[in-house]
């Protein structure tokens, strides 16, 4: 299998084939599904490392909103910018055609 | 009575003395009472302390031919137990004692009341030296990489730790699982990650604190500082600290 083409429940199953403890535990859940890009509007489906999410919920206080409208702000925000930077990589694209 | 925490990996270079050195100075920082112990022949974590070099340690401790008073060493802040690199030939001779895997605990119960933490430096075996961490322990840390090898560790070290708990020490628990020279945006770091925090026995025991890769870590053991004398403001250091700050929210203490 092609090193870039392996997906993290790859990973996740190679690794639990090495372990004896951690693999026959029957406890263990069922490994996360990997997400698909999201296509359209995001609600909180991003997942967030947890280093920021500490940050966003220390932060949103101090703003007086929630930490949901905060991370949906930034990620609005940060949609806007790519998607001024698309528009602007088409512009060029049709300017040297 | 001290919380005793062994820190353990069968892995080598996984941190585990850098850990103990640097956590050890944070929860010092916070006013807490610590000894650390080196049960490592190497004795990397004994030579950060230039006053603990010494003829004895904890080995000759082990086999009773000294006392505690003999070998251990103090400063301003922080207390040792020594290793000298004669230790693998007292864990030679532990073997044929009846008891074996009792002497430490025996001689941490002396002195468990006049510290907060004792944090044991475990070498990178599972022989007798470790088992002996883990009876004289509440409980017991895991640093590792996210990675293939740490990740086969850790399951070696739950089976014997389940054994040591059943036939030893029925009140060792696991404390957590401390991520250290992280990446968390590779898809291996998130496999591993995913595999644990996904599983019962783990969810829990991921500790939220991951030590970030960091220079000044390597370099400050070569100039014999813990990394608050030698770069107080490095991401090493605020990475032990909110360590520090972690555990001793998960083991009730301010």
């Amino acid at each position: 299998m092609a090193k870039s083409k392996l997906s993290i429940n790859d990973i996740q199953k190679a690794l639990l084939a090495n372990t004896k403890y951690i693999k026959e535990s029957d406890r263990i859940k069922k490994p996360i599904e990997e997400k698909e890009e999201p296509k359209a509007i995001v609600n909180n489906q991003v997942n967030i490392d947890q280093i920021t999410l500490k940050k966003f919920k220390i932060l949103a206080p101090f703003l007086g909103e929630s930490v949901d409208d905060l991370v949906n702000k930034a990620l609005n925000h940060f949609l806007r910018l790519k998607s001024l930077q698309l528009d602007q990589a088409i512009q060029k694209l049709t300017e040297e055609d | 009575m001290a919380n005793i925490i062994s820190i353990i990996n069968n892995k080598g270079g996984t941190g585990k003395t850098t850990t103990v050195l640097n956590l050890g100075a944070a929860l010092a920082k916070k006013k807490k009472r610590v000894l650390l112990v080196d049960l490592d022949s190497q004795g990397n974590l004994t030579s950060t302390f230039d006053s603990a070099v010494s003829e004895q340690g904890i080995g000759e401790l082990l086999v009773g031919s000294c006392t505690i008073n003999d070998i251990i060493k103090s400063n301003s802040y922080i207390s040792i137990l020594p290793s000298t690199e004669k230790l693998l030939d007292f864990e030679f001779q532990l073997n044929n004692e009846p008891g074996r895997e009792y002497m430490l605990k025996e001689q941490l119960e002396k002195i468990s009341d006049d510290f907060d933490f004792i944090l044991i430096d475990c070498p990178p075996s599972l022989g007798t030296l470790s088992v002996n961490s883990l009876v004289a322990a509440n409980s017991f840390i895991v640093p590792m990489q996210a990675e293939n090898f740490a990740f086969i560790g850790l399951d070696r070290i739950m089976l014997i730790t389940e054994k040591v708990k059943k036939r030893m020490n029925p009140n060792l628990e696991l404390g957590g699982i401390l991520f250290v020279k992280l990446t968390p945006r590779t898809k291996f770091s998130q496999a591993v990650i995913s595999n644990l925090s996904n599983n019962n026995n783990f969810e829990d025991k991921l500790f939220n604190t991951y030590i970030r890769q960091d220079i000044a870590l390597m370099e400050s053991g070569a100039f014999k500082q813990n990394i608050f004398e030698y770069s107080p403001r490095s991401r090493g250091s605020q990475d032990y600290m909110d360590l520090a700050k972690e555990i001793l929210k998960r083991y009730g203490q301010k």
